[in-house]
């Protein structure tokens, strides 16, 4: 099977601070896979090297078997959480969720983000302009936005924050069908049950000091 | 049992007591005020008045009053009491220092008192703004040699009336429902009163009545009116015990903000708080059906729904087109850059979505859309606005005489040339202008604000050439050529396709 995310001995310093200490990571297609572990483990920093965000120290990162992080072909088939977007100011909720699949070649009107705003509690809120939104509400807002293009690879920081625990088994759901039909999926949680919930396998990373 | 005795309530503290010790323990650890600070104000202060004072003590006081006096000055004084009133709600206009908002404002102390700094400032700053206002209109008005009574007649009613603007402004304050239609009504006030001064001037307008009232009734009725002010003012000071905290916090915020701004910390933060202020007022949001259009670019279609949006601010761009007439006889340098400066200000309408790119771009590796894409599309709505403003513009100046041949197709063929001037300015960041240091004889002034000001400017100057040498060279009866379209057409595109060009390919920066 074609190896999507491939993370080889990846050390990650900021400044005198070791955060990530000869990482390896493989990830097929189609898998799916969960970053545990305590507070400055460095699950956030090994999904910024994924996404390109981030140059590690030393080591390499392949995605799709390329640099990630160049060019338009990268994000065209990566989404990602890592980063959390300044919305537009005059756009409302809905109109956000049109723009990123219409440009991406989406059909808007195809039933697909109606669904996701159901599934993550967002159908009363379609007229909102995001400044509006509350934390919680713009953490759905941001997991809605993210499979609401078309993509080949997820790249979720800790989606499963601020949910409730009706939302959080919807967002499991929707994140375990997406694997099912040939997604590969890369997120860090803090939360067994959510992790398996997606089924997702567990990789412990651990604080380099701590060793 | 044993009895307890009550705690003993403390007495409220004066804030007047409590601002003054937290300004002793300021004094003790940081000294009194900073040397450097004085000096970059005045020296800011210097460079204005080189740079514009002339031009502006021209205007307030011209050496003699051409024809016979027109109503046109008091139209033009209801305009800039209007943005006198517009600036003042922008400000608050009663706030405090945001550590005394932090730390008196919710403490148990007379509120009166926390905000009479504000509210003195506030008064007087109208005495001087309407005093000023006063005197230019008298001395547009009255033939020389002026007399004295005269002056202060127009001072002082001028005073009054910026009084009592600023009363309507701190009304306002604590109302936010009400004062919203107030800020509309402002503006619409302020924009209206410009076209109608313009198309007056322009026609020659009605003059003043034959038999003008005599100065010394003027006078009279100015001191009683900026006595009932000012008797109002001590009301409204009263009034503001029962204030709530949240409109004298939020207005605490604001005036910070704008303190940083002159700072230079983050001159780009204005527009953006601007914007933030302004769409969070928006209550009344419907989504709409336009992103779905298949035949309309999604990123078009976004400006154009922003566009729409924020009709309520297009007052602005509208009434600034009646602010080249004023100037159609002045010098042409002046007119050019007024003209030039309009347009920029219009094909900037849009440019919010640009700056939030440019500031934070997951946005674009979310919509998986490259530098150039976004660039192409973004020009767009802007190159439109720009050129519909430059052609009304010129065309009103082709109208008044002042110009001859087709010269709106030459404005609207510089629409895109503008939009790029535009689109370099939405592009830049506090990160790139904000720090920047200029060392003068004295010490580092810092030059943010200004570079901030002059961003994109220079990529204006440059692509509209043949209109800005046309507006010089070409005044009528001269009739502008199709060769000055032909050079403005090629520019605009060219300005167009580098910019397009020099954009990212990559996605994720602009």
């Amino acid at each position: 099977m074609t190896t999507v995310v491939d993370v080889r001995q990846v050390t990650v310093r900021y400044g005198s601070t070791l955060v990530l200490d000869r990482i390896d990571l493989q990830v097929p297609e189609g898998g799916a896979v969960a970053l545990v572990g305590e507070n400055g483990a460095g699950k956030s920093t090994l999904l910024r090297c994924v996404t390109g965000l981030q140059e590690p120290t030393v080591g390499d990162v392949s995605v799709f078997a390329a640099v990630p992080g160049r060019g338009a072909e990268f994000w065209r088939q990566v989404a990602t959480t890592v980063e959390s977007p300044s919305w537009y100011q005059g756009l409302t909720v809905r109109e956000h969720l049109d723009l990123v699949r219409v440009v991406n070649g989406g059909d808007p009107d195809d039933g697909h983000i109606a669904e996701l705003c159901v599934t993550l509690g967002l159908a009363g809120l379609s007229d909102s302009l995001p400044s509006t939104l509350s934390s919680g509400q713009r953490q759905r807002f941001l997991l809605a936005a993210t499979p609401v293009r078309p993509s080949r690879l997820l790249v979720l920081d800790e989606p499963e924050q601020r949910l409730d625990t009706r939302i959080k088994g919807a967002v499991a759901a929707h994140l375990r069908s997406y694997v099912a039909s040939g997604g590969t999926l890369v997120m860090a949680s803090h939360d067994d049950g959510f992790r398996v919930g997606v089924g997702a396998g567990e990789v412990v990373l651990i604080r380099p000091e701590a060793e | 049992m044993t009895s307890v005795a009550a705690p003993v309530r403390p007495a409220a503290p004066a804030p007047v007591h409590a601002r003054r010790w937290i300004r002793r323990r300021r004094i003790a650890a940081e000294g009194r005020v900073d040397l450097s600070t004085v000096y970059v104000v005045t020296l800011t202060v210097l460079m204005a008045a080189a740079l514009v004072g002339e031009p502006v003590a021209r205007v307030v006081w011209p050496s003699e009053v051409s024809g016979d006096p027109a109503v046109t000055p008091f139209v033009a004084a209801v305009a800039a009491l209007a943005a006198f009133f517009v600036l003042l709600r922008q400000l608050g206009p009663l706030s405090v220092s945001r550590s005394d908002a932090t730390w008196l404002l919710l403490a148990p102390i007379s509120r009166r008192s926390l905000l009479a700094p504000a509210l003195a400032l506030t008064t007087v700053a109208a005495l001087v703004v309407g005093a000023g206002i006063g005197i230019t209109v008298t001395g547009r008005i009255v033939a020389r040699p002026v007399e004295l009574l005269a002056l202060w007649a127009g001072g002082l009613t001028g005073a009054a009336a910026a009084v009592f603007v600023a009363l309507l402004a701190i009304a306002g304050q604590p109302r936010p429902a009400a004062a919203r239609f107030a800020d509309g009504g402002g503006v619409a006030v302020g924009a209206g009163s410009l076209v109608v001064a313009a198309a007056l001037s322009a026609t020659g307008g009605p003059g003043l009545p034959a038999v003008p009232v005599p100065p010394l009734v003027v006078l009279a009725a100015g001191i009683a009116a900026l006595v009932v002010g000012l008797f109002l003012v001590g009301l409204t000071g009263r009034a503001v015990e029962r204030w709530p905290a949240a409109p004298i916090a939020e207005a605490s915020i604001n005036a910070g903000a704008y303190a940083d701004v002159a700072y230079a910390v983050e001159p780009s933060y204005l527009a953006e708080m601007s914007a933030r202020r302004f769409w969070r007022s928006r209550t009344r949001v419907r989504t709409t059906r336009l992103l779905p259009t298949r035949w309309l670019s999604p990123l078009i279609a976004q400006d154009l729904i922003i566009l729409r949006r924020k009709a309520p601010r297009l007052w602005w761009p509208v009434g600034a087109v009646a602010v080249p007439v004023y100037l159609a006889d002045g010098p042409a340098w002046l007119l050019l850059g007024v003209v030039l400066i309009g347009a920029l200000g219009a094909a900037g309408f849009t440019g919010e979505s640009t700056h939030s790119d440019a500031a934070n771009p997951a946005m674009l590796r979310l919509l998986g859309l490259t530098g150039r894409q976004v660039t192409a599309a973004r020009l767009v709505v802007p190159a439109v606005i720009a050129g519909g403003w430059l052609a009304i513009t010129l065309a009103v100046l082709q109208g008044l005489g002042a110009l001859t041949g087709p010269w709106w197709v030459l404005g609207l063929l510089a629409g895109p040339a503008v939009a790029a001037g535009a689109h370099q300015r939405a592009k830049a960041s506090a990160a790139s202008v904000g720090t920047i240091l200029i060392d003068t004889p004295l010490g580092a002034f810092p030059a943010g604000m200004l570079l901030w000001l002059l961003n994109g400017v220079d990529v204006l100057a440059v692509l509209t050439l043949p209109v800005s040498v046309g507006l010089v060279m070409v005044p009528a009866p001269e009739v502008l050529g199709w060769p000055w379209l032909l050079a403005q057409a090629v520019s605009s595109a060219l300005g167009y396709a580098l910019l397009v060009r020099l954009s990212s390919r990559a996605t994720g920066s602009l």
